[in-house]
């Protein structure tokens, strides 16, 4: 029996959903054909590990089938050790100064999922790349409400200047749209919820077709207005607008996909109450709406910054009482060297938590969620005492690829592994930010 | 007494200079590093015509002026410059730069979008709510220390969903639709808190923190009547006590009785719902009884089991708003097309903040023609309403600031331009009721001085206090700042909050009356209550309540020896006196040293948790590098001085502050404790304190990054603040003055294709 939605996928999706066809970015129809060889989506995640780890804790032994015995960090992840695989030897090479001095956490954090230099700035031009998360989602996205979603669990921002003379935007954001226009994460999972489902009660649901035609009736007029001011200003300022414009265009897309149906929630699903006041429990809540986003096909791409780099976040619950960024400064001293190994295990404690619900919960198909998934869980800072950008800590998980290996390269961008993710969901581009070709072997 | 020229603050200098005797300090004291075949930072000041270079790069000449400034250059160890040969050479290079600069005229960001914080009272000045409308959007990027840098904020697909859905919301509170009563239950499965007891939640602690609450969802405005049942447990000898809290309101305390299989009994309630949406429920435990005896354990506990809701019950009033009575003067139903038109635009002209076009109109009545009208059957007024809402909130005439700037038509540059200016920059708000009249009558910028006044008098300057000192000093951080208690006892939410109400009622202090900008730096004065009384040692101060102390005979004077500033100037479990040189130097004194090299090496000794005496020696050692000595003899020894304070700002024991001796600063001066330094601020450094507010809150004001094209305005500013006694009043006037789109008044045009006005 053919499921449902393969069926659609496979032979009709064009006469099924007439629409359909106009929004997808060209040869992108292709792709989610070809790709989707179970029939379900191919869904991606980019989760951040901010301020290095400790890497005798990390080694994954020798290429080949990971080791029996996992390192004391990776050890979280063991019992899905056939969803991880290990990726050494990658490097983001933007991440370094190259000539901008200080400023090693803006940049890593920026670097992650661009491959591009931040320009050093602070605010009047910003400049660093469009991230693969962005280009991953012209080819993934076709068919779901949400482009990509993006969320991060620090819900405060330092006031005055971030880093070095670097903006806070390199800082606090991870998906960028385009080189100047970072995506802003949400930090309310509340809030979360509500913008994946537009209300957070059925009775105010019952309201949402009626709000969407409305919100549809009112996108010309705002073109109009956007048109006339864009008249009144000079180029520096269409930049703004020209974002303003493109904001529009996809709310457009997500009011022409249909009302979303709130049975799809699983019954035990809680709605979050608002910002958990323990760290442990707010990254879970995020992983569960993220869980969620997939399930109900909101969404096939995310991105989850849990903390940047620099972060100086305390862990009561670890009772680690300093800050992490100041922690992993640790210059060899054996008790701040524990708090780290404490925070780097808790933060692989609640990817492997998410990884477990991945595995065991059903997607449209009948299959586990998980195997539709590539998930990069990884820092642009391998070592947080001496801020290297070489070595970096890196997994590739989910069933989209096979799993239970340690993937070793000799200083390889990290862009790379970028390229062969594209690859794996069939799509292609020549280039992305400084790759020099795909990963063999993944 | 007041100190009003630069040069007499080093008594030594001499003469002013001109370029050509600068040849001669250049050639002295610079050009061994910076001149030959490989000048070091590739700068060559040999044999250049420095007048002609100045012009040619003033972005490289602010770097060398403030190389100077700072004593960063000459390096320490190169020939040491003295302030005699220093700061005519200073006062030469500013001098140039103002002077080109002249010609240049100063501006402000052309095209801003709102921030959140303008965003959130914006809609509550527009709507006239008291919503938090800024929770639900991301936050913003800052850029140059503010969020509201033109710059920096950007407009993602996220943001503009957030927009709609807050102008939905907005939409339902604006104008009250007709809900019919029904009955529906909540499960108190669904509720948060407590412990999970089956479909129960058990609540075994009293107090609010350890009670069961959900957000619950209610369709339309009215009365409803809730139903909560309870039971409990028994022990001691007191029936179990429950409290109703709805948002944040107590609705009121019940008596318990344990009955047999916890069959719960009814408390009803009504509340009044004020707006659809989201309202909290509490369920508190108030008298908690626990006993461990031989025959086991007594415990009184608190089941809740749900809530009952039936609701609502509208009367007439639960239809209007103060929206509908002031844009429309009724309740829609009863409303001719005319009106509904006027009421419109009426709204829409004061969400854009001017008048609006012909287009504007007929596109914002074609939107709720189309939305409200339905074949054969009577139109669907609220429902095009609503859409004309969603249209004016989601617009970009909305949610960008067009006020002028450099690349806009001066004849665009009009009265409501200038007001929009105006109340943005001192209410974070849209402008009020009095601001459009003048706007309307052209009447603004004749009455701009008796208008700043009344601006500053009224309540919403406070925003000023809020999002420009908040970040300025950071003292909005105090929000997030954790402490580590086992270090620091005392450091917890209660004083964190307390220190931020001082700072920012210290500031608003000096803003409402007007007093000289100078008693940032050495005011002898501050405001506590009892917690902070208690933690600076000050006596007699009881409540919560605070007010105005004088700090004669303690070690505190101006901002920079409040707590709250060297909180968040330190590590949650120890101090760094270079975080708080820095902070000093950054926000106060403008003598910022440029940032560190990478892979800085660590400090030795400093590991654990290191005293003062180990931070002093630590940092003693450091310095003997001449690399990082040129920065850290700035910052190190003002830090130092406030090693007398520890990590959450209180005032150390005599043992631990015998260690801190005088340390010798960059320009000679010798600091060992904060009385010195308010001295040394007070005597050496007001004119770059004023220079440097200066700086700061023009960035604030223009909404970008200051250049060096802005130094003849800065100039200005610095100039006519200390001409008027360095009154509050006296720069917000000066920077109005350089940086607001004051119309050019031969050229102002009427505006001609519009239909209604604010």
């Amino acid at each position: 029996m053919i499921p449902r939605r393969t069926f659609l996928r496979g032979v009709g999706s064009i006469v099924a959903l007439p629409w359909l066809e106009s929004l997808m970015p060209a040869g992108s129809l292709q792709a989610a054909t070809t790709a989707g060889n179970t029939g379900s989506p191919t869904r991606m995640a980019f989760i951040y590990h901010p301020n290095g780890v400790i890497q005798e804790n990390w080694r994954p032994g020798a290429p080949g089938a990971l080791a029996a015995n996992l390192s004391r960090t990776l050890a979280p992840l063991e019992p899905h050790r056939n969803l991880v695989n290990v990726i050494s030897g990658l490097k983001h090479d933007h991440a370094n100064p190259n000539g901008d001095g200080p400023g090693d956490h803006a940049r890593a954090t920026a670097t992650f999922l661009t491959g591009a230099q931040a320009k050093k700035t602070g605010g009047s031009d910003i400049f660093l790349g469009r991230s693969f998360d962005q280009v991953a989602a012209d080819h993934l996205s076709a068919g779901s409400r949400f482009r990509s979603l993006e969320l991060s669990a620090t819900n405060y921002r330092r006031s005055g200047v971030c880093d070095s003379g670097y903006s806070c935007a390199y800082v606090y954001n991870f998906s960028w749209q385009n080189e100047r226009t970072p995506m802003p994460p949400q930090v309310n999972p509340r809030e979360v919820f509500k913008q994946l489902f537009g209300a957070s009660d059925p009775r105010e649901l019952e309201q949402m077709e009626q709000r969407m035609a409305r919100q549809r009736s009112v996108l010309d007029t705002l073109r109009d207005d956007a048109k006339s001011l864009n008249r009144k200003v000079g180029q520096s300022d269409r930049d703004k607008l020209d974002e303003y414009f493109t904001s529009l265009r996809t709310v457009e897309k997500r009011l022409q996909t249909k009302v979303f149906d709130p049975e799809e929630i699983p019954s035990d699903f809680k709605l979050p109450y608002g910002i958990p006041a323990s760290y442990s429990e707010y990254l879970d809540t995020m992983y569960d709406l993220m869980l969620l986003a997939f399930r109900t096909d909101s969404t096939r791409v995310i991105t989850f910054l849990q903390a940047h780099d620099g972060s100086n976040r305390t862990f009561p619950e670890l009772g680690v009482t300093s800050g992490h960024h100041q922690l992993s400064h640790h210059k060899g001293a054996q008790d701040k060297i524990d708090h780290i190994e404490h925070i780097d295990e808790f933060y692989l404690q609640a990817f492997g938590r998410f990884l477990d619900k991945l595995s065991k919960t059903p997607d449209a198909e009948g299959r586990s969620l998980a195997d539709s998934c590539m998930l990069v869980y990884g820092g642009a800072i391998s070592d947080g005492n001496k801020h290297k950008h070489d070595q970096l800590p890196v997994i590739l998980a989910g069933g989209r690829v096979k799993g239970n290996r340690h993937l070793s390269y000799d200083d390889v961008p990290m862009c790379n592994l970028y390229m062969s993710m594209l690859e794996q969901a069939g799509g292609s581009i020549p280039r992305f930010g400084d790759s020099t070709g795909v990963l063999p072997r993944v | 007494m007041l100190f009003w020229f630069p040069v007499s603050l080093f008594g030594e200098t001499g003469a002013p200079l001109n370029w050509n005797e600068a040849n001669a300090t250049f050639k002295r004291y610079c050009t061994s590093c910076h001149g030959g075949k490989l000048p070091d930072a590739d700068l060559n000041l040999e044999n250049i015509d420095y007048r002609a270079d100045l012009e040619g790069d003033p972005e490289k000449w602010m770097g060398i002026l403030q190389a100077l400034r700072t004593h960063y250059m000459p390096h320490p160890d190169g020939r040491e410059m003295p302030l005699e040969k220093r700061q005519p050479l200073i006062e030469l290079i500013r001098q140039g730069l103002v002077e080109h600069a002249a010609a240049f005229d100063s501006h402000s960001a052309t095209l801003r979008r709102l921030n959140r914080v303008e965003f959130n009272n914006t809609v509550n000045d527009l709507l006239f709510t008291k919503q938090n409308w800024a929770e639900s959007l991301p936050a913003d990027d800052a850029g140059y220390g503010f969020d509201n840098v033109a710059a920096a904020l950007s407009f993602s697909p996220l943001l503009l969903e957030r927009y709609f859905d807050a102008a939905s919301r907005a939409a339902s509170i604006a104008v009250p639709q007709r809900v019919e009563g029904k009955q529906w239950s909540l499960n108190a499965a669904e509720f948060k808190g407590g412990h999970g007891s089956g479909r129960a939640r058990m609540v075994v602690s009293a107090g609010k923190k350890n009670g069961t609450r959900h957000l619950i969802f209610f369709p339309g405005k009215g009365t409803y009547e809730l139903g909560l049942k309870v039971s409990a447990q028994q022990a001691g000898n007191e029936n179990a006590r429950v409290e109703f809290w709805f948002d944040g309101e107590r609705l009121g305390e019940h008596e318990v009785q344990a009955k047999r299989k916890q069959k719960p009994e009814m408390k009803r309630h009504m509340v009044r719902v004020t707006r659809p949406g989201e309202h909290q429920l509490e369920v508190v435990f108030v008298n908690d009884f626990y006993k461990k005896t031989d025959k086991g354990k007594q415990d009184r506990n608190l089941i809740f089991h749900g809530v009952d809701l039936t609701g609502p019950v509208q009367k007439p009033d639960d239809l209007r708003s103060p929206f509908l009575d002031r844009y429309f003067g009724g309740i829609p139903g009863k409303l001719d097309h005319k009106e509904l038109s006027d009421g419109i635009m009426r709204f829409a002209s004061r969400a854009y903040r001017r008048p609006l076009t012909t287009e504007e109109a007929r596109g914002l009545w074609e939107v709720f023609r189309q939305n409200a009208q339905s074949e054969g059957e009577a139109w669907d007024v609220l429902n095009g309403l609503y859409a004309a809402i969603d249209a004016v909130l989601t617009s970009p005439s909305f949610l960008f600031r067009l006020e002028g700037g450099e690349e806009m038509v001066r004849e665009q540059r009009d009265s409501f331009a200038l007001a929009s200016w105006l109340s943005y920059f001192l209410w974070s708000s849209m402008p009020d009721e009095r601001l459009f009249e003048l706007a309307r009558q052209d009447q603004l910028y004749e009455n701009l001085e008796s208008e700043l006044q009344r601006m500053l008098a009224d309540p919403k300057a406070v925003a000023l206090a809020e999002n420009f000192a908040g970040q300025w000093w950071s003292f909005r951080d105090l929000s997030f700042h954790k402490p580590d208690t086992e270090v620091y006892q005392g450091g917890d939410r209660e004083l964190m909050r307390a220190m931020q109400q001082e700072t920012r009622q210290f500031f608003t202090y000096v803003l409402k009356n007007d007093r000289p900008l100078l008693d940032f730096l050495g005011a002898d004065y501050s405001f506590v209550n009892q917690r902070l009384a208690r933690h600076y040692g000050i006596e007699g101060v009881e409540g919560k309540h605070f007010r105005k102390v004088s700090l004669q005979g303690t070690m505190r004077r101006g901002v920079w020896s409040q707590g709250g500033i060297l909180t968040v100037t330190s590590h949650p479990n120890h101090t760094s006196p270079v975080l708080r040189g820095h902070w000093i130097l950054e926000n106060l004194i403008g003598l910022s040293p440029p940032p560190p090299p990478d892979n800085i090496p660590s400090l030795p000794g400093t590991e654990g948790k290191p005293d003062p005496a180990d931070l002093r020696d630590s940092l003693a050692q450091h310095r003997e590098n001449p690399d990082c000595a040129s920065c850290h003899n700035i910052m190190d020894p003002i830090g130092l001085a406030l090693e007398h304070f520890d990590g959450i700002g209180e005032l150390r024991d005599e043992s631990e502050r015998q260690a801190l001796k005088g340390e010798t600063l960059f320009d000679g001066a010798v600091i060992k404790d904060p009385v010195d330094l308010a001295t040394y601020f007070q005597e050496r450094r007001s004119e770059d304190f004023v220079r440097n507010i200066a700086r700061k809150l023009s960035t604030y004001a223009a909404g970008r990054g200051l250049d060096w094209q802005d130094e003849a305005a800065l100039e200005r500013i610095t100039r006519q603040t200390r001409s008027q006694d360095y009154r509050f009043s006296a720069l917000i006037q000066a920077v109005v003055n350089e940086f607001a789109p004051l119309p050019e008044r031969a050229s102002v045009i009427q505006v001609t294709s519009t239909t209604e006005t604010p």
